[in-house]
């Protein structure tokens, strides 16, 4: 205690109170109203913290119980007597959309007034209209032009491309085409995915491009043509392009993949470009000598009638391509397509 | 006697926590809440509310804590916490043995505002997503400190007493990061607590509010320093006792020979001081640092777009971002571990994985029917499984998988050296196995024809728990190795077809 | 006052940190092994004494099979016996057999309610030199002893000569086809 002497103040200046000789008083005492300040301010933080917190609590869950919501069948009533498929031949490709749709009852008989649309072409690659790798611009474009004129209040144009969708898309030509003939184009992104439930054979759940679940109608424009693993891809398999995730996964069983695919979408129509098809080394294609010109539109709503008659313009069997006879086997359409009311308009 | 009450207090609350360090195996673990100082921790529950935005129930165990704090002041830092304990322990062996030397140590220093910034920091990092707090909590370092260094260390000793041989990739690290933590007090009495300590930051923020607190009677102070001697939190109760600091170890109030302090319901808010002299411009910067920091973090890999093949999660983890806003770094996983396989990783989750637990397979493999690691994990950062939500039940129902098993067809001996091994399909515990044989033919180098069978991996029922790789001859780098591919709790990472998700 | 105070906060550890031991050690260790979907009882009782009825290989037992429950198995196997009731052992066939030659080997049976945690018992006991059996999975076969799994059952044989030794294999094998 005889430290006691030499004050700490010495040594840390100015870091407390010093009371250096003034009388002492006795302490004071906070005013009533001071004491119910503190007091109601302390209990208030106590009460909002604990409120907070239970507000906030959360449970170990396994999360995965929420219902995903299945896509909209799209389909309009059937026709008695109606021209089940249409096929339209000639130079004008937009002629021959206008003439095939026509033929099957108008657009207005698919789309009515106020509908929100999406057309679905393939734009899956970076090549130019000529290679045959994505759907013929025109065709998109009088597509369009069909379904603004029916009083559609929204239209999309949009696919999930296997390259970078800036190139595709305009390399394609489609979102020129379609921009101006009156189309929102969309390019994905990372938020534009939702995810559905298929319930297929194989396929649970997969993440869907936003419009094919908003949109009130749906509109396949599939191009014809020869795919390395598959045989051919022309409309069942173009739904390959709503998807996201990890869809390369399909590969490993794609003739059943596609049959889930074909049956979790069911879209109102399909207008299938056969303007120019591409024979060998799909699905990429490149080389000029690869595509054929076709100039052939052909339109139906059954996607398994309509891939037949494409499998016949690439050469191939229908009973050769796995995922047309499954198809067929899943009761998605016939593969007979000459047993419909076909309509063929030439020249 | 409320100073031996408190002394009581750090006795019985410290020996609580080293036995619920001690019961983390799987042989004594039985239902004891393990992690119980986390989940009473107010920071924890702070922090990752702040990033996760919920707050994990387990978790609703620190709103009391922070009501008595708000209530009787920062007590918990000299009354409960381990760390404390430990620093008070340190602190008092290496006390100076003046008075007057020992007034000089435990004064308020400008440097005890650093502690805010460190909590500013750390608040900022979380409110962006990033839980980085267990670098620093008091608890969680403890919990490391013990698990990962102290006790293997003892336990190695002893033989593998306890737990058998237990070794932690670079655990000298977290070993000099907690010892020197401890060595601090050498410097002055509780350095760490008062210097770096964001949770005594954050309880001092709250004792801003206390009901109760110490304070001078100002008519029977002579100064003569004496309460300052020992003051645990450097508060300076013999001038405005500071709010934000003081410890309430009492003893001051003890070491008054006066009578001159008390710990007093509302003392006159004269006769102290609430400022943390951390100035509002340095509490906004330092939040905005750690705000910041998250995205500049995040933009160096290790998370997305390519996780490092070697950063294997324990079963039950979350999705990753959800595992890094929750996971404290406290190691309490891997010291439940049977196997030892879980270890604090370096650079494999990246920078913000910094000793979060990943799986080294060549360490440990992961037990097939074991879930301990859920059960410790204070955040539910790795949830609680049951043994039949881990192992599945093929083909309805795919288990919990932390990786697959790829064989490198080089150096497993039937695929590289034409011999029978068998061993991987014999340990691997999933039922049917995922590894199994095809028989081959082949020509041995005298030219003789010899079958020998060939192991494959069946991705759809291999779970990635190790216990192959752990187990295959050859010593160095395995002829088969599990790599993060397929794990279950990312839907990005899955390979198979099976099981219809794309 | 002081006193009351004194009193109340002396008491808050001892009861709080009391209460979170005692019901922690009461309650069960986390599962470390599936339960098993069927109900236990008297049908898993005779089922596993089932698998001792009618000679097997010409083995026949040669008292009587004792079941012993998790309660009763320290008075078998005393200190091993911690490891099986933690993964869920439900109950242990044991009987002395004699093979028509005149020798005795021990068989224990030990119905672990699940599959898993008959390979989890399996995998814990296996010891280092133990050799795996040509053309019979799950089982290595030790000196004068054999051991396997096979569905829910861990089976252990002990040998006491080497011409009971040398009938093991058969003896597992007959067992193995009795188990469902």
């Amino acid at each position: 205690m005889s430290d006691g002497e030499k004050k700490l103040t010495d040594l840390v200046p100015g870091s407390r109170l010093r009371s250096g000789g003034k009388a002492a008083a006795a302490p004071e005492v906070d005013t009533d109203r001071r004491v119910v300040l503190r007091v109601g301010v302390t209990a208030a933080l106590a009460c909002g913290t604990v409120g907070l917190g239970f507000a906030l609590r959360s449970r170990d869950g396994h999360g995965k119980s929420k219902t995903l919501p299945k896509l909209k069948d799209h389909r309009v009533d059937k026709v008695a007597g109606a021209t089940e498929m249409a096929i339209a031949r000639g130079a004008d490709a937009a002629a021959n959309v206008r003439r095939a749709v026509a033929a099957v009852g108008g657009m207005e008989r698919f789309v009515k007034k106020g509908d929100r649309v999406v057309i679905k072409p393939n734009i899956g690659w970076n090549r130019l209209p000529e290679q045959a790798a994505n759907s013929n611009p025109d065709v998109v474009a009088e597509v369009v032009k069909l379904v603004a004129a029916a009083g559609a209040s929204k239209i999309w144009v949009t696919d999930v491309s296997v390259n970078t969708a800036e190139q595709c898309f305009a390399r394609s030509g489609i979102e020129k085409a379609a921009k101006a003939a009156g189309a929102t184009v969309v390019h994905p992104d990372a938020t534009a995915f939702r995810e559905v439930d298929v319930s297929g054979k194989l396929l649970h759940t997969a993440d869907v491009l936003f419009p094919f679940v908003e949109a009130d109608k749906v509109i396949n424009v599939p191009v014809v043509k020869q795919h390395g693993l598959s045989g051919a891809t022309m409309a069942m398999k173009n739904w390959y392009g709503v998807l996201g995730g990890q869809r390369v996964k399909l590969h490993q069983n794609i003739h059943l993949s596609i049959v889930d695919l074909a049956a979790m979408i069911k879209p109102t129509l399909t207008i299938m470009d056969a303007t120019r098809i591409l024979l060998a080394n799909g699905p990429t294609g490149g080389s000029l000598a690869d595509v054929k010109q076709m100039d052939t539109v052909a339109v139906s709503t059954d996607e398994v009638a309509l891939d037949a008659f494409g499998a016949g313009l690439l050469g191939l069997s229908p009973t050769d391509v796995g995922f047309i006879v499954e198809g067929m086997k899943a009761g998605l359409g016939t593969m007979n397509w000459r047993a419909l009311k076909t309509e063929e308009m030439g020249g | 006697m409320f100073l031996w009450l408190r002394r009581a207090y750090q006795l019985v609350f410290f020996a609580f926590f080293v036995f619920l360090v001690f019961s983390a195996t799987s042989l004594f673990i039985r239902g004891y809440d393990v992690p119980w100082f986390l989940e009473i921790d107010p920071l924890v529950a702070l922090t990752t509310s702040l990033a996760t935005h919920a707050l994990h129930h387990t978790l609703l165990w620190s709103l009391p804590l922070i009501v008595l704090t708000l209530v009787f002041g920062r007590f918990f830092c000299s009354w409960m916490c381990p760390m404390g304990v430990l620093h008070h322990v340190l602190g008092f062996l290496g006390r100076k043995r003046k008075v007057l030397q020992r007034v000089e140590q435990n004064a308020p220093r400008s440097s005890h505002k650093i502690k805010y910034a460190i909590l500013a920091v750390m608040l900022g990092l979380a409110a962006a997503g990033s839980t980085q707090i267990g670098l620093l909590d008091p608890i969680a370092s403890t919990w490391r400190g013990l698990s990962t260094s102290v006790i293997p260390a003892a336990s190695n000793t002893a033989h593998g007493m306890y737990q058998g041989e237990r070794h932690f990739q670079w655990g000298t690290l977290i070993t000099l990061v907690f010892f020197g933590a401890l060595a601090l007090n050498f410097v002055y009495p509780r350095f760490y607590c008062r210097v770096l300590c964001p949770l005594g930051a954050f309880l001092g923020l709250l004792s801003k509010f206390s009901l109760f607190r110490i304070s001078k009677d100002p008519s029977k102070c002579n100064e003569c320093d004496v309460c300052g001697a020992d003051c645990q939190g450097a508060a300076d109760p013999q001038g405005t006792v500071r709010a934000t600091e003081c410890m309430v170890c009492l003893n001051c109030t003890s070491g008054c020979k006066r009578n001159g302090l008390a710990y007093r319901f509302l003392p006159s808010l004269k006769l102290s001081r609430r400022e943390t002299d951390l100035s509002r411009r340095k509490w906004i910067t330092a939040g905005v640092a750690g705000v910041a920091a998250v995205p500049l973090m995040r933009a160096s890999d290790g998370v997305d777009p390519r996780p490092n093949p070697a950063r294997i999660r324990p079963p039950g983890a979350r999705d990753e971002p959800e595992f890094l806003a929750k996971c404290l770094k406290c190691d309490a996983c891997m010291k439940v571990c049977p196997t030892n396989a879980l270890q604090p990783a370096l650079y494999e989750a990246g920078f913000e994985g910094f000793w979060t637990p990943i799986l080294i397979p060549r360490m440990g493999y992961c037990e097939h029917s074991c879930v301990l690691c859920g059960q410790v994990c204070p955040t539910g950062a790795i949830a609680k499984l049951t043994v039949a939500d881990k192992v599945g039940d093929m083909p309805n129902r795919p288990p919990v998988r932390i990786g697959s098993a790829f064989f490198d067809k080089g150096r497993c001996l039937p695929w590289g050296y034409g011999t029978d091994c068998i061993v991987c399909e014999e340990v691997c515990p999933t039922s049917p196995k995922a590894i199994h044989f095809k028989v081959e033919t082949v020509t041995a180098r005298d030219g003789t024809q010899k079958t020998i069978k060939v192991p494959h991996v069946d991705l759809d029922h291999c779970t990635g728990c190790g216990t192959c790789e752990n187990r295959c001859p050859v010593v160095d780098r395995a002829g088969v190795r599990v790599s993060v591919a397929n794990e279950s709790r990312t839907p990005k990472s899955s390979m198979s077809l099976t099981g219809g998700k794309i | 006052m002081r006193i009351v105070v004194f009193v109340v906060l002396a008491l808050i550890p001892p009861t709080l940190i009391g209460s979170l031991v005692w019901q922690g050690g009461k309650a069960p260790a986390p599962e470390r092994a599936a339960k098993s979907t069927r109900p236990s009882g008297q049908d898993a009782d005779a089922d596993l004494r089932a698998l001792f009825d009618a000679p097997f290989v010409g083995a026949k037992v040669k008292d009587k099979v004792a079941l012993y429950d998790d309660k009763g198995l320290f008075d078998y196997i005393d200190g091993a016996a911690p490891i099986f009731i933690e993964r869920h052992f439900r109950k242990l066939g044991a009987a002395e057999l004699s093979t028509p030659e005149g020798s005795d080997l021990v068989c224990d049976v030990y119905d672990m309610a699940t599959p898993e945690n008959a390979l989890s018992i399996y995998s814990a006991e296996k010891s280092a030199n133990a050799k795996p059996v040509e053309g019979f999975p799950d089982a290595i076969a030790g000196p004068m002893s054999f051991v396997f799994h096979h569905g829910r059952y861990y089976t252990k044989l002990t040998a006491f000569d080497a011409k009971a030794e040398a009938v093991l294999p058969a003896v597992a094998r007959a067992l193995k086809e009795k188990m469902k």
